[in-house]
């Protein structure tokens, strides 16, 4: 194979792309949209795992002092005035100035000490913007408050509480803050490898289907060029196009990685700069594949659009086995190295969680990934030289 | 020179070239003239190694494109019958890529680019991208592109089809001059009138066979015709398509 002329043809191809704004939109978006999304679910979900501070505007506190003072007295809730009476509390939450109030009926004393349940109204707006987890976290802590006193009251009558309960209900939450943040990093290998495919996608079709649907292909076929080193060239640009959107997905990942606040929802993640090189020299392998995938179907179509059709399915197929690993994660582990795809992002994956695969894995993994490849491109290359592709049937 | 014996190829069920044999030699202009369908293209691709004949043996100053197709490529310049430019290289690019794809030293291409830009007057576009040029400005970049070595074997498929009256006599007066300069020039047309005033050999093909060969004058001569277009009627039992 002449180098040089992988060069020129190479070069031809990257010159062309970059020219086209659509090629290089993709490029750009294909490694933007996953960081993006990776970093904005983890933060949604750690701002969900973090116990936030619940504020509760009172109305009529001065009916019952002990359920105000206990309440204080809870971690996290900060008990402020609420307005002034029941009407004034209607308006405010209607009007939105409060999620909810919580509004101590003025026989509360009363009934408190004739034995009688007090009258508490927790008024709020189910169809406006109202916070339901904190609303919800308010009404435990008042029944739990309402449950103490009457254990108290049980016990002042010589009566064992516990005869008031009869089921002892618990709830048994598996799942830690680290695991469910676990599942969404588990999505930045997946996010890497559709960039690869995403960001080769148009050099890959433009520079087979399309050239050959314009009838630019004929012409270059004139040329003395083995056809096998045409086929290289352009699989080269397009690999340029997917390497560098593999490793802007990766950088930018990690950058947004870097803007979580994972400490504060107690998950423990650190990324460093050798996990960081592992996991490149884990996942690039894919980034030679993805647009030989691309370049042997693309050569297929005869038009730029039915390769792009085609495109569709090339995306799907790896994702689904993605997903096919995330839903079973049991069934995968890091035998998996060696299946093209697949196994990058099985070593990826470890490498996340803090594992250090052994470099047979690597060699594994490389290996068979480049050999899937160079089958590709050999088949293309065959393609190229029947007369079907020519004559376009 | 380029020899043609007995070249045979079908497709499925139809016979596109039966039985066809010429001979293009270097210094002239050679013209296969028919009909669309009449299996000029198919000819001309088996010649330059694109597609391979079921039958026949082809010769490019002895080279052979059915065994080695890049041999034969490598002594041919051609000009396909639907030659795509890239729409966003410039025509200057588009000469550059075939050109260094061909191994020319940079000197050699520089030289060469001169060449083509004043031989096919391209001076105004040859720094402007391709995706804006008239379909004349198309067929100079595409030829300039086929002919960037200047090859000693020229393969033009129907190079003047659709081109204005200017572009028509550019690529005119470049078939001229490559012949004037010893090249062997093979180009097809179903213009008569342009055959007639270029070829000093006519190759007449119908239904992928050879009905005529020879000079003008012999191929009036065959036909018992004084008009070469009457001539072409009377070989190949059709009317000519208006030009």
């Amino acid at each position: 194979m002449n180098l040089q002329r992988l060069g020129i043809v190479a070069r031809k191809e990257l010159v062309d792309a970059f020219r086209d704004r659509r090629a290089v939109g993709v490029l750009a978006i294909g490694s933007l949209v996953g960081p993006a999304l990776i970093a904005f679910s983890l933060n949604a979900q750690i701002r969900r795992q973090s116990v936030a501070e619940l504020r509760v505007p009172v109305t009529g506190a001065q009916y019952a002092p002990l359920l105000v003072d206990w309440l204080r007295q809870q971690p996290d809730v900060t008990v402020v005035e609420g307005p002034r009476d029941l009407a004034a509390a209607q308006a405010a939450v209607r009007a939105g100035d409060e999620d909810f109030v919580l509004a101590i009926a003025e026989d509360y004393g009363e009934d408190f000490a004739a034995l009688r349940p007090g009258r508490v109204r927790i008024v709020r707006d189910s169809a406006g913007r109202s916070s339901g987890a904190s609303r919800d976290r308010l009404r435990r802590l008042v029944g739990r408050y309402s449950e103490e006193i009457g254990w108290l009251r049980l016990v002042a009558r010589g009566v064992d509480p516990k005869i008031a309960s009869a089921v002892s209900l618990q709830d048994l939450e598996l799942s830690t803050a680290q695991q469910r943040a676990g599942r969404i990093l588990a999505m930045i290998p997946i996010m890497a490898l559709l960039a690869a495919f995403s960001t080769a996608l148009q050099i890959a079709t433009d520079s087979t289907a399309g050239e050959r649907e314009r009838g630019a292909l004929e012409a270059l076929l004139l040329n003395p060029v083995p056809r096998l080193e045409l086929v290289v060239g352009k699989w080269l640009a397009a690999t340029i196009f997917a390497l560098a959107g593999m490793v802007a997905t990766l950088g930018l990942m990690a950058a947004a990685l870097a803007m979580v606040p994972f400490a504060e929802a107690g998950v423990r993640f650190s990324f460093t700069v050798t996990q960081g090189l592992q996991w490149l020299v884990a996942m690039l392998p894919a980034g030679l594949l993805a647009p030989a995938i691309e370049i042997y179907l693309a050569s297929f179509a005869r038009t730029f659009k039915e390769a792009q059709q085609y495109m569709g399915f090339v995306i799907m197929v790896p994702m689904l086995a993605l997903v096919g690993a995330l839903t079973f994660p049991e069934a995968t582990g890091v035998w998996l190295a060696p299946a093209p795809i697949l196994g990058q992002f099985e070593l990826a994956k470890e490498i996340l969680a803090g594992e250090s695969p052994a470099a047979i894995w690597y060699v594994l993994g490389t290996f068979s990934t480049l050999a899937c490849a160079a089958l590709l491109l050999g088949l293309t290359a065959r393609l190229f030289r029947s007369e079907k592709f020519l004559l376009g049937r | 020179m380029i020899r043609v014996e007995g070249l045979r190829k079908r497709f499925g069920g139809v016979v596109a070239v039966d039985e066809v044999s010429f001979e293009a030699r270097d210094g002239m202009v050679t013209g296969l003239l028919g009909h669309n369908g009449a299996g000029k293209s198919t000819t001309l691709r088996m010649i330059c190694g694109l597609l391979q004949p079921d039958a026949g043996r082809i010769h490019v100053d002895g080279a052979d494109p059915v065994a080695r197709p890049l041999e034969a490529q490598a002594r041919i310049g051609a000009l396909p019958d639907a030659a795509g430019l890239y729409a966003r290289l410039t025509a200057r690019e588009h000469i550059e890529y075939f050109g260094r794809l061909r191994g020319l030293p940079n000197d050699q291409l520089e030289a060469n680019i001169d060449y083509w830009t004043r031989a096919l007057g391209m001076e105004n576009i040859i720094h402007r991208r391709a995706g804006g040029f008239s379909h004349g400005e198309r067929t100079k970049v595409a030829m300039a592109r086929a002919l960037a070595h200047r090859p000693q074997n020229v393969i033009l498929d129907e190079p003047t089809n659709g081109l204005d009256v200017m572009a028509t006599r550019a690529v005119r007066e470049v078939i001229a001059t490559l012949s004037k300069e010893g090249r062997c020039v093979v180009f097809s047309s179903h213009v008569m009138q342009e055959v007639s005033a270029l070829c000093h050999r006519i190759v007449v093909l119908a239904r992928g066979r050879v009905v005529a060969d020879g000079a003008p004058d012999e191929v009036r001569e065959q036909a018992g015709e004084a008009d070469l277009e009457d001539a072409f009627v009377a070989l190949t039992g059709q009317k000519l398509e208006a030009v």
